[in-house]
């Protein structure tokens, strides 16, 4: 029968990543990463990357919600290891542009509010 | 951050992973895992006393929580969202008052010696990790 474990861990205090594993005889079956920061007091989700649908795919989240199927082919316990390294490389970059595409967001609404 | 820590950042969350698979380490689940960096930056003596408190005697209010401390109540409010926004406790809204409650029952301090929060109601267990000791520290009532 297979685990499920949770747990996050803080990269900087204002900075988390989210941990779920999916275990079934010491191999991952399933994952989660998921890339939160805490901007204007509250925490935003920025980035994740799972296989719990069935298909591996990653959501950039200044992008939009849209996931975007992954392919790899490698065990994974290896794509595990790859994306921690890949988030914790690029956490800062992740949230510069996350606080850039809420900007640009906000500038747009109020242009359609004076249009309007 | 610089590039070496983010490595030993990365390689510490790997070894973590791989403990967690392997069974080597054991968590509960929805642990929340602090650096002592990061620790001491959240957790102020007033602000431990807090949880220590609310985890004691469940106050109904802040107004209660902050007469318990003989704290003012603004204090209080502010390390309460503090560690609100660290997702350490909940503020559950009560009609016209907000009642705090112990939102995580597990914190994993990652340090190199025992560590006591002085709350006689907090078990504590080590693991290893990495030749590191890491202190569990459960919160609440298990």
């Amino acid at each position: 029968m297979s685990k499920l474990k949770k747990f996050s861990k803080f990269l900087t205090s204002e900075d988390l990543l989210d941990i779920t594993l999916e275990i079934k005889k010491k191999e991952i079956k399933k994952f989660a990463l998921n890339y939160r920061a805490l901007i204007n007091n509250k925490w935003e989700q920025i980035y994740r990357v799972d296989n719990f649908h069935g298909f591996l795919h990653e959501q950039r989240f200044w992008r939009g919600k849209e996931p975007i199927p992954i392919e790899e082919r490698l065990s994974n316990n290896i794509i595990i290891d790859k994306y921690v390294d890949f988030i914790v490389n690029n956490f800062y970059k992740f949230k510069h542009y996350f606080k850039e595409s809420k900007k640009n967001e906000t500038k747009r609404s109020r242009k359609k509010v004076k249009r309007d | 951050m610089k590039q070496k820590d983010l490595e030993k950042k990365s390689k510490e969350i790997k070894n973590l992973i791989k403990g967690v698979v392997d069974k080597t380490i054991d968590i509960p689940n929805n642990s929340i895992i602090l650096d002592p960096d990061i620790l001491i930056e959240i957790f102020t003596k007033k602000r431990l006393e807090l949880i220590r408190f609310i985890n004691q005697y469940n106050p109904k209010s802040m107004q209660e929580l902050a007469n318990l401390t003989n704290r003012k109540k603004q204090a209080v409010d502010r390390d309460l969202k503090i560690l609100e926004r660290h997702e350490l406790i909940k503020l559950e809204k009560a009609g016209k008052t907000t009642i705090p409650k112990i939102e995580k029952k597990f914190l994993v301090l990652g340090l190199t010696e025992a560590y006591s929060l002085g709350n006689e109601n907090i078990n504590a267990s080590k693991s290893e990790i990495e030749g590191h000791k890491k202190l569990l520290v459960a919160i609440g009532n298990l």
